[in-house]
C-alpha cells in the first residue's frame, strides 16, 4: 500500500476493485465502512461478484471477468475527456501522458460498455465521482491481479490514480491489499528468485559485493525460478530436491494435479510446517516448525509496517523455530549462522537492507515502524511517493485491454472464480483445526446464481460436479445472488475438494501468477 | 480555542471544550469507574456508576455524559460518590445469578483450580495441569492418594449422577508426569540473597520451602527424623502412599533450590535463637503434632499398650513392633484405621476398632473404613473403654456402650456410659490412636529465647492472614497451628506462610486482603436450583481400579492402581464447568470487591430467569449475569445485537432482557469483549481464571495482511482467549473472527512435535540430530552436482527473519536463486 490503512477514513472516495474486503480483509473493511457512516466517504465497488460491502457503495459496477483494464480506461476516457484529471499534478509529476492518453482514448464508455457489459452511464458517474472528489483512495487486492495479465491490471490502477494526482497524498494512494498475514515481508526479505532482500537487483554488482562480503560467499547470478516455474521444471527433472516452509502447495497452487505429480518426482522433499499438510505427506523428512505464538520476530503487513511477534509459548513438543532450524541445517551443511536471537537476524538485515536500514528490536519493542525507514532517526514513512515518485516521475504506461484465452464455450459454460471466505484461510491448515469455523463453515461449497442454478436443475445445499480442463471436484451448491449469472464462485481451502485442481496454470507473463480468477468450467447436478 | 480549568481530586488539569470529566480525569490519572461508557456512543440507559461530585451541584453528576465546564472542581472518590457507587453495585449484584468460582475450588482448603485442571485433562494437556496443581500444591502424587476429597463433597455433578473423581484425576496427572519424567520442576531463580529455615520437613514444611525457594530465598529444612516426610513418610502408611512415590516427590521439591538438613531436632541440636544468630531472616515452624493425646484410662501405662502415632513411625522407619494375634485400636481418628489396617497386614488374626462414637462422627476418611472394614477390620461403635489390665500373657479391656447426652449449651451432645451395659474383651495388645498435638519440649530449654505464644491446646497462636506468630520474624503453620488436619491443609498453610514471609522479607506490612467477592448458584445442594442441569446427560463416573481385599492384605502394595489415560479422559469430561468463563474480564466483581460491596449472598436471585444459550459457535449467552450495561449493543458494528429490556423499575433497571445474537452477526466477537460481567462470555474459555493470573503478550495476528496487534492472554503455556487494544495501530482493537478466535490452533493435538523421517512408505519419529544430518546429506549431493537442483519455498506465514534466513540459505550455502513463496497464491 502506498497509503496507511488508517488513511481510508481520511479518503473522500475509495474505490474498490478485485477485492473482497468484508471476507478477506475484514477490519479493514470495518473501516472503510465506517469512513462511508461517519465521514461521508463515498465508495465505488467494482467486482463482477454482489460482494457484501457493494451495499454501502454509491456506485457499483460489475465488469465481466477479466475486462478489467478495459474499464479501467474507459473511465481515465471519461476524465480526460471531461477534463477532471489534475493537470498540474499530470505535468509537474509524471511523465508519457501523451502516449497514454492516445491509448486511452480508444476507450470510449459506449466501447466498454460492450467489452465489459458495465452500462456507459454507471460508468461515467464513476469516473465523475472518483475524479471530482478531493481525495482518492483505490484499494484492489487479487481479484485485479490474478489474471493472465494481472500486471497490467495493476499498471491501469496507477495511471489512474496518478492521472488524478491522487498518489502521495494523504487519502489516496493505490493501495494492494495483501492477503497474508507476512506476504509483504516476505517479498521485502527477497524470498523471491530474482531479487535480493530489499528488491535489490541480483544483476547489481556493487550490491551483489556488499551481501557477498557480509555473507562470506559467492552469490549465484542466475535468476532463479519462480514457484509456478518450478513444477515444470521438476518433471523436467531439473529440479531434484525442495525445502519448503509453511506452504502447502499442494491445496494453494493452480492445477494441482501436476503439482502433485511433481513433488512425487522429487528425489528429496524436506517440509517445516506445523501440521502434517497434504504437501507434508509426500516429503521425505518432517520437521516440526514452532508456530507463531512460540516464537519471536516481526511481521510486514500490508501497509509496509513492520510489527514485533512476540513469544507467548514454549513450543510444543520438540517443535522449533523455523529461524533456528535453518540454523541448525546450515551448520550441518558446513557454514554456521551464529545467530542466538531473530534480533541479530534484524540487525544483518538492517545492515545490508536500505529500507529497513533503522529497523531495530529497540525501536520496534516501541512502536511499530512503516518502511522505508533507511537509518535510526527516519520515523519511518506512511506516504510512498510523497513528493516525488520512487523513479523520479511517475510513469504513464498505455494499456490495452487483453482477452482471457479461458473463455467459456459449450463445454464449460461457466466462468470459476476462486477465493477466500471469511471463516478460513488459504489453504486451512490452521482454521481448519479451529471447530467454531468449522461450525460455521465445514466444507466446501460452490456459489451459483438461482437462475443458472434453475436451468441446470440444481437445489440449494445439492451436490454439484465442476469440471474443467485439467479436472473435477464436487462439492455443495450454495444459491445465490451473489454470484452474477454464468459465474461460479470456490473457495480454495478445502483440500479435500480443492478448488485448485480445476484452475488453470496460464501465468501472468512478468509476475508469474496465475489466472485464479477465470477458468472455464461446467456445473452439473450430482 | 481557549482551555478550560478542572480541579479533580485537588490536581489541576486544562482541556480542550467538548471533553466530558471521565476523559479528563483519565489524562489526570485519575481513574473513574464505568460499566457502560463506549466512546461517541449516546448510552441509553447508563449504568450511573461513574458519578462524581461537583462543588456546587447538589446532585452527583455522571462522569460519561457531563462536560467539562471552566472552573469545574470534582471530587472523583468522596464518602457520597463511594456510597453511591456501592448503591448501584448493590442493585446490579441483585439481578445477577451465577457461579464466580465453581464450588470444587472454592471448597479445596487450598484453592486450587479444579475446573481449570479438569479442563486441561479434558484437552490431553495433562502437564498444564500438573502446573496448575502446583501453583498451590506442591505434593500431588501424596496428595493424589492421601486427600479426603474435600472438593468432591460439593460437585454439582451429584444433582445429576455422581461427583467427579477430582481427587484420582490429580493423582493420574501426578503420576502421568512422574512415568513421563516431566514433573515441571522450574528452576531456580535468581538469589534474593535472604536466608529462611523452615523447621519440620513434613507437608506444611516442605509446601513453605518449595513456594519460598521459587521467591528466590536460600531455604533450609531442618528434620528431626533421618528422612524429609513427616507425616506423610511417618503416619501414613506404605499401602495408602508408597515411599517410593513420596521420594519421588520430595525430590522434585529439593530439586526447586531446598537445602535439607535431616536428623536435626529443634531443642536438641539448634533453637530458634540460633538460627536467627545465624543469618536466617525468617523462620517456618512446620513441626506438626507428633504428640500423642493420653486417653486417662487406667492401664494405660502398661506394656502391651502402644501410642498408634508411635507405631507407625515404627512401621515408617522399617520396623515391625510384635503385636500379638489380638489387637484392639481405640480412636476414631485416621490413625486409627491406619493403624488397624496395618495390623491386618502384619498377619494379625483379629483386629476392631473400638471408637465412642457412631460412624457418623468419626473424624477420619469413611472411605477408608469402609475399604478397612473389607479388609476384615471390626469396628465397635458407641463404645468407651473405662480400664485395661494386665491378665496373664494378654490385656483385659473394660468397655461400656455409650450414648448420647442431652444437647449441652451450645446444643452438642457428648457420649456418656450407659450404666449396665459393660463388658469386656481381650487383647494381646492395645494402640491408642484418639488424636495428637505439637510437641513444644524445645520451649521450655534454656537456651531457647524465642517461645511463641500457645494456646491451651497446646497449638501455636499465629494471624489468620499473617501466619505470624508472636514472635517477630517467626512463622507458623500446619497442624502445629491447626492441630492435627489433614494433608492439603498443612500445604496450603506452608503456602500461604510463605508468601506472607515473601511480604515480610521485601518489608511491606502484612497487610489485610480484601475479601473478594464470589456469587454462588447456593452454597448447599438444596439451594440450587434444578433448571440449572436439566439438559446434562446422565454418565456415572469412572471407578478406581483397586486390588481386591484378600489379596491386598496379604502385603503392603499400593491398594489403588490409579486411572488411564482413557478413563481420565472420560472422567474429566464429566465436569460440568460450574466457575464463570468470563472471571477474568469480570468487571463487576472487581468493582464489588475494590468498593467493598456488602451484598448478602441470600439476597441474590434464587434460581435462573433465562435460558442459557450456546448456539452461537464462539460465544455463550447467559442473560441471567447480564446487568444490562448495553456496552455489547453498543459496542457491535454490524448491527447483530438485539438486546431490549422491558419494565424496568425505580432503579432504572429493566425487570426483563432479552439479548440476542441475530444472523448479521460476522463473529467478530466485539460483544463479548466489551461485556463486563458474564452475560456474554467466550465458549472457548474452559480455564476460569483470575485478571492477575494472566500474562499478557502483544503479537500479530497470524492470518491475513492487515496485521493486527492481537493480545495472547496466557496461562501456563495455553492461550486463554485474545484480544487487542484500542491503542495500537493498524487495527486499534478491532479484530475480526480469526483473529479473536482463530488461534486455538497453536495447541491442536496435530500438531507436529517430533521430526519425521520417511522409511519404506511410512514416518517414523527421528531425533534433531538424524533429522538434520540426512538433509544436509542430502542436500549437499544434489548441491555437488548442480546447486540449480535445489529449489526453496519459504512462507508468508514465516517472520521477516526467517525469510531473511531462508534466501540467504538458499543463495549462500546452496548457491542457487530458486527461493520463492506464496505471495502469488
Amino acid at each position: 500500500m502506498t497509503n496507511p490503512i488508517a488513511d481510508f477514513k481520511k479518503a473522500d472516495v475509495i474505490l474498490i476493485t478485485g477485492s473482497n474486503p468484508t471476507e478477506n480483509h475484514p477490519v479493514i473493511a470495518l473501516q472503510m465502512i465506517k469512513a462511508v457512516q461517519e465521514n461521508k466517504t463515498k465508495l465505488i465497488v467494482v467486482d463482477p461478484r454482489e460482494i457484501e460491502i457493494a451495499q454501502y457503495a454509491e456506485i457499483r459496477l460489475r465488469p465481466k471477468p477479466g475486462t478489467d483494464v478495459a474499464w479501467l480506461n474507459g473511465m481515465m476516457y471519461v476524465i480526460i475527456d471531461e477534463d477532471l484529471y489534475d493537470i498540474s499534478y499530470v505535468a509537474d509529476r509524471t511523465e508519457n501522458f501523451m502516449a497514454f492518453k492516445e491509448t486511452v482514448m480508444r476507450y470510449n464508455p459506449e466501447f466498454v460498455e460492450q467489452v465489459t457489459g458495465i452500462p456507459a452511464k454507471d460508468l461515467i458517474s464513476a469516473a465523475r465521482l472518483y475524479a471530482k472528489a478531493g481525495r482518492g483512495s483505490i484499494a484492489y487486492c487479487m481479484g485485479i491481479t490474478q489474471h493472465a495479465f494481472g500486471t497490467d491490471n495493476v499498471k491501469s490502477i496507477a495511471n489512474l490514480a496518478m492521472l488524478c494526482g491522487n498518489v502521495g497524498i494523504k487519502g489516496g494512494g493505490v493501495n494492494p491489499l495483501r492477503g497474508q498475514n507476512n506476504v509483504q515481508g516476505a517479498c521485502d526479505m527477497g524470498a523471491l528468485p530474482n531479487v535480493l532482500p530489499g528488491y535489490q537487483s541480483i544483476s547489481d554488482q556493487e550490491t551483489v559485493r556488499k551481501f557477498e562480503k557480509v555473507w562470506g560467499k559467492k552469490l549465484p547470478a542466475k535468476p532463479g525460478l519462480a514457484v509456478t516455474d518450478m513444477w515444470p521444471a521438476i518433471l523436467e527433472k531439473k529440479i531434484k530436491g525442495m525445502y519448503i516452509l509453511g506452504e502447502n502447495p499442494v491445496v494453494s497452487d493452480p492445477n494441482l494435479k501436476e503439482v502433485e505429480a511433481a513433488l512425487k518426482k522429487l528425489d528429496f522433499l524436506v517440509v517445516q510446517d506445523i501440521f502434517m499438510t497434504e504437501t507434508a505427506k509426500l516429503a521425505n523428512v518432517v520437521l516440526p516448525a514452532a508456530s507463531f505464538a512460540e516464537k519471536e520476530g516481526t511481521f510486514t503487513n500490508t501497509e509496509r509496517r513492520v510489527q514485533r511477534v512476540r513469544q507467548g509459548l514454549d513450543p510444543l513438543g520438540d517443535s522449533r523455530p523455523d529461524w533456528k532450524i535453518i540454523c541448525n541445517l546450515s551448520e550441518k551443511m558446513g557454514m554456521p549462522m551464529n545467530y542466538d536471537t531473530p534480533e541479530e537476524i534484524m540487525e544483518e538485515i538492517a545492515c545490508l537492507v536500505p529500507i529497513y536500514g533503522g529497523i531495530h528490536y529497540e525501536r520496534l519493542n516501541k512502536n511499530s515502524l512503516q518502511w522505508p525507514c533507511p537509518n535510526w532517526e527516519h520515523p519511518g514513512t506512511p506516504y510512498l511517493h510523497k513528493d516525488s515518485f520512487t523513479r523520479g516521475k511517475g510513469l504513464f504506461q498505455s494499456v490495452e485491454s487483453i482477452l482471457s484465452d479461458e473463455l467459456p464455450n459449450e463445454e464449460y459454460p461457466f466462468l470459476l472464480s476462486t477465493g477466500r471466505v471469511l471463516y478460513h484461510y488459504n489453504s486451512g491448515t490452521m482454521t481448519r483445526k479451529v471447530e467454531g469455523l468449522n461450525l460455521i463453515f465445514p466444507e466446501v461449497i460452490t456459489e451459483i446464481h438461482p437462475l443458472d442454478a434453475k436451468n441446470k436443475g440444481i437445489a440449494d445445499g445439492s451436490m454439484v460436479k465442476i469440471t474443467s480442463r485439467r479436472g473435477e471436484i464436487t462439492t455443495r451448491a450454495c444459491l445465490t445472488k451473489k454470484s452474477p449469472e454464468g459465474i461460479v464462485f470456490i473457495p480454495f481451502h478445502f483440500g479435500e475438494a480443492a478448488a485448485n485442481i480445476l484452475t488453470s496454470d496460464t501465468l501472468d507473463p512478468i509476475a508469474r501468477i496465475p489466472a485464479f480468477k477465470v477458468c472455464a468450467v461446467s456445473v452439473e447436478p450430482v | 480555542m481557549s482551555k478550560l480549568e478542572l480541579k479533580i481530586d485537588g490536581q489541576t488539569l486544562w482541556v480542550d471544550p467538548g471533553t466530558i470529566i471521565l476523559d479528563a480525569a483519565l489524562k489526570a490519572g485519575v481513574s473513574i469507574p464505568t460499566l457502560c461508557y463506549i466512546p461517541n456512543k449516546a448510552i441509553e440507559h447508563p449504568c450511573g456508576i461513574c458519578v462524581v461530585e461537583v462543588e456546587g451541584k447538589e446532585e452527583l453528576v455522571q462522569a460519561c455524559s457531563t462536560l467539562v465546564e471552566d472552573g469545574m472542581v470534582v471530587a472523583s472518590r468522596s464518602d457520597r460518590v463511594i456510597k453511591a457507587r456501592q448503591q448501584v453495585l448493590e442493585q446490579m449484584l441483585s439481578r445477577h445469578y451465577g457461579d464466580c468460582i465453581a464450588p470444587c475450588s472454592l471448597t479445596c482448603p487450598a484453592g486450587i483450580n479444579i475446573q481449570g485442571y479438569l479442563s486441561r485433562i479434558a484437552r490431553g494437556e495433562f502437564i498444564e495441569a500438573l502446573k496448575l496443581i502446583k501453583e498451590k500444591n506442591p505434593l500431588p502424587l501424596s496428595v493424589g492418594r492421601v486427600c479426603p476429597h474435600f472438593c468432591e463433597t460439593l460437585c454439582r455433578r451429584i444433582l445429576v449422577d455422581e461427583c467427579l473423581s477430582i481427587n484420582h484425576l490429580k493423582r493420574f496427572v501426578a503420576d502421568f508426569a512422574m512415568d513421563h519424567k516431566d514433573t515441571h520442576v522450574s528452576p531456580p531463580p535468581p538469589s534474593s540473597g535472604y536466608k529462611v529455615a523452615v523447621i519440620g520437613g513434613g507437608p506444611a514444611g516442605l509446601s513453605a520451602a518449595y513456594y519460598l525457594a521459587l521467591m528466590g530465598h536460600e531455604v533450609t529444612i531442618f528434620e528431626a527424623m533421618p528422612e524429609l516426610g513427616g507425616m506423610l513418610r511417618y503416619g501414613i502408611p506404605e499401602f495408602r502412599l508408597p515411599k517410593k512415590v513420596l521420594n519421588k516427590e520430595i525430590e522434585d521439591i529439593l530439586r526447586a533450590g531446598v537445602r535439607p538438613q535431616t536428623g536435626k531436632r529443634l531443642g536438641v541440636d539448634f533453637t530458634i535463637k540460633s538460627l536467627k544468630e545465624s543469618g536466617f531472616e525468617a523462620v517456618f515452624l512446620g513441626i506438626g503434632a507428633w504428640q500423642n493425646q493420653k486417653l486417662d484410662v487406667e492401664g494405660e501405662e502398661l506394656d502391651g499398650v502402644l501410642s498408634g502415632p508411635e507405631f507407625l513411625k515404627s512401621m515408617g522407619m522399617g520396623q515391625m513392633p510384635s503385636t500379638g494375634r489380638r489387637v484392639a485400636v481405640i480412636g476414631g481418628v485416621d490413625t486409627a484405621v491406619d493403624t488397624a489396617r496395618t495390623c491386618v497386614r502384619m498377619g494379625v488374626d483379629e483386629v476392631v476398632v473400638i471408637y465412642q462414637r457412631s460412624m457418623m462422627e468419626m473424624p477420619a476418611s469413611h472411605r477408608e473404613v469402609i475399604e478397612a472394614e473389607k479388609e476384615g477390620v471390626k469396628f465397635i461403635f458407641m463404645t468407651g473403654l473405662t480400664k485395661i489390665k494386665k491378665e496373664k500373657d494378654s490385656l483385659k479391656l473394660e468397655t461400656v456402650r455409650m450414648k448420647l447426652s442431652t444437647p449441652d449449651k451450645k446444643g452438642k451432645r457428648w457420649p456418656i456410659p450407659d450404666p449396665g451395659s459393660e463388658d469386656t474383651r481381650e487383647a494381646d495388645t492395645v494402640i491408642v490412636a484418639t488424636g495428637q498435638f505439637p510437641d513444644l519440649s524445645w520451649m521450655e530449654l534454656q537456651d531457647e529465647a524465642v517461645k511463641p505464644h500457645v494456646l491451651s491446646d497446646g497449638t501455636i497462636i499465629t494471624g489468620a492472614q499473617t501466619f505470624q506468630t508472636s514472635e517477630k520474624g517467626v512463622f507458623a503453620g500446619g497442624d502445629a497451628v491447626r492441630g492435627p488436619k489433614t494433608v492439603i491443609r498443612a500445604i496450603n498453610g506452608g503456602r500461604k506462610a510463605a508468601e506472607a514471609i515473601q511480604t515480610y522479607l521485601s518489608k511491606k506490612p502484612l497487610h489485610r486482603y480484601k475479601r473478594q467477592l464470589n456469587f454462588t448458584k447456593g452454597k448447599k445442594f438444596e439451594d440450587l436450583d434444578l433448571h440449572n442441569f436439566e439438559n446434562v446427560p446422565m454418565r456415572l463416573g469412572e471407578k478406581m481400579p483397586v486390588r481386591a481385599p484378600e489379596r491386598r492384605i496379604r502385603d503392603f502394595d499400593e491398594i489403588e492402581l490409579g486411572f488411564t489415560e482413557e478413563t481420565a479422559l472420560r472422567e474429566s469430561k464429566r465436569c460440568l464447568e460450574c466457575g464463570c468463563a468470563a472471571l477474568s474480564k469480570c468487571k463487576l466483581r472487581k468493582l464489588s470487591t475494590e468498593y467493598e460491596v456488602r451484598f448478602r449472598i441470600s439476597s441474590m436471585l434464587k434460581r435462573r430467569k433465562y435460558e442459557i444459550n450456546s448456539c452461537h459457535p464462539f460465544i455463550v449467552i447467559d442473560p441471567n449475569k447480564c446487568i444490562f450495561c448495553q456496552r455489547c449493543k453498543n459496542s457491535c458494528e454490524y448491527d447483530a445485537l438485539e438486546l431490549t429490556g422491558t419494565n424496568f423499575d425505580n432503579d432504572g433497571l429493566p425487570e426483563q432482557i432479552s439479548l440476542i445474537i441475530n444472523e448479521k452477526c460476522v463473529s467478530c466477537g466485539a460483544c463479548v469483549d466489551n461485556c463486563p460481567a458474564g452475560g456474554l462470555s467466550k465458549k472457548s474459555i474452559t480455564l476460569p481464571v483470575d485478571a492477575n493470573e494472566i500474562k499478557k503478550v502483544k503479537t500479530v495476528c497470524p492470518f491475513c495482511g492487515c496485521g493486527c496487534v492481537i493480545e495472547l492472554n496466557i496461562k501456563g503455556n495455553s492461550i486463554v482467549e485474545v484480544n487487542a487494544d484500542p491503542e495500537d495501530a493498524p487495527n486499534f482493537g478491532n479484530l475480526c473472527v480469526k483473529g479473536r478466535f482463530g488461534t486455538s490452533f497453536v495447541s491442536h493435538p496435530q500438531r507436529l512435535k517430533k521430526p519425521l523421517i520417511r522409511k519404506r512408505g511410512y514416518f517414523w519419529e527421528a531425533s534433531w540430530e538424524d533429522a538434520i544430518s540426512l538433509i544436509a546429506q542430502k542436500f549437499l549431493e544434489i548441491r555437488n552436482n548442480d546447486p540449480d537442483g535445489l529449489a526453496g519455498l519459504s512462507s508468508a506465514r514465516c517472520t521477516n527473519e526467517e525469510n531473511y534466513l531462508l534466501q540467504k540459505f538458499m543463495r549462500a550455502v546452496i548457491g542457487t536463486n530458486n527461493v520463492d513463496h506464496c505471495a502469488r497464491l
